[in-house]
């Protein structure tokens, strides 16, 4: 199984990203799933490592599943790491999916965490247009490789070898 | 599992360096990081200990032309080798498109690279997910050091499973081998996609499932 996500359940994405990025005034909102993709994003500038930090969001957020496991719980739903400067709120969507804020310490956390819920459940019946069967995959328009090329090329040429 | 957003014209897939602690997985990723065009790479981040030992895991995002009209991502990740983080090893391999098993050439490491390789099998089936149908090479690491197993030796230990992989001889710390590594598990990864899919696909050469680098 792959999953895959349409033109149009992104544009709705966004929608609601774009509005609680300008509701609580943050940084940058992502949508990711929880092995680290992210679906959608919407930042004031360009942030150069949101992948970095999908992937670390992905991370904890399960690390934490395990840990709510021991404790007897089935998940830790949010979790709020905060900085002086910066901050991160991220809130799990039941399911497979993790919204992430940044945002600065002119940023109330509460109402973070209070729009963040809204949007969450907002966000709610995107995840299932995700799920995509190889049925269904075969819909999706040709695609081709190349190929004649490598994936990754050296910069420079390489060490010498053996 | 691959992830293709239309929106962004963007494939994603999940490549996992495996492997014996101290065998090399962390350097791998920091030679490719290195050794690649900045075009084609994003931050390298690294959870590691004091001791630069892999806490968590190693994380570089990739990114290719290899299909056309989209970008192909390729999330690069470490495990953790030493034995007592296999918790933190099933969360990294939690939907997994590819792996590179990396496997420490000195005589001494031998054995744990036969039980790091059966972790490896053993955490897979307990997501769901097998060696038979996930693509996967492996890589002889520190070909340099002076008391290490023959290749063959290797292959016999590792790879003898009913379909033999790629393997690649390497000096991780070098480069020496890295790059290529890197570009079979990438091309495997996308035949596996096109191939699931019934869509247009790269073939592989045909010997290239039982050929070995370096022999």
């Amino acid at each position: 199984m792959f999953s895959a996500l349409s033109e149009d359940a992104s544009q709705n994405i966004n929608q609601v990203l774009r509005e609680l990025l300008e509701q609580v005034e943050a940084e940058a909102v992502f949508f990711c799933d929880r092995g680290g993709n992210i679906i959608a994003s919407q930042s004031v500038s360009q942030q150069g490592n949101e992948e970095n930090v999908a992937a670390l969001a992905a991370g904890s957020f399960f690390a934490t599943l395990t840990m709510a496991k021991l404790v007897g719980e089935t998940e830790f739903q949010n979790m709020l790491h905060q900085g002086e400067k910066t901050s991160i709120y991220m809130e799990g969507l039941k399911g497979d999916m993790i919204l992430v804020v940044i945002f600065s310490k002119d940023s109330n956390p509460g109402l973070v965490k209070l729009y963040a819920k809204t949007a969450c459940q907002q966000l709610e019946p995107f995840k299932l247009s995700l799920v995509y069967d190889e049925k269904q995959m075969r819909t999706i328009p040709h695609m081709e490789v190349n190929a004649e090329a490598e994936a990754f090329t050296a910069s420079k040429p390489s060490s010498k070898k053996n | 599992m691959s992830f293709i957003n239309f929106a962004r014209k963007e494939i994603s897939f999940k490549i996992v360096y495996y492997g014996t602690a101290l065998g090399g997985k962390t350097t791998n990723v920091e030679q490719i990081h290195a050794g690649i065009s900045p075009q084609s790479r994003g931050e390298l981040t690294t959870l590691s200990t004091k001791q630069d030992r892999t806490l968590f895991f190693d994380f570089l995002p990739l990114k290719s032309e290899i299909i056309k009209g989209f970008v192909s991502k390729f999330q690069i990740y470490t495990v953790p080798g030493q034995v007592i983080y296999n918790e933190t090893r099933k969360l990294v391999l939690r939907n997994v498109d590819g792996v590179v098993f990396v496997a420490d050439s000195q005589w001494s490491k031998q054995e744990e690279n036969a039980a790091s390789f059966a972790d490896m099998e053993g955490n897979l089936k307990d997501q769901g997910d097998s060696l038979d149908s996930m693509p996967y090479i492996i890589q002889f690491n520190k070909r340099d050091l002076p008391d290490i197993a023959p290749a063959h030796y290797m292959n016999f230990m590792l790879n003898h499973r009913s379909v033999a992989v790629p393997c690649f001889e390497a000096v991780a710390v070098k480069g020496v081998g890295v790059l290529e590594s890197l570009n079979m598990i990438a091309k495997m990864v996308i035949s596996n996609f096109m191939q699931k899919n019934k869509m247009q696909s790269t073939e592989l050469p045909s010997d290239l499932a039982v050929s070995q680098k370096g022999e």
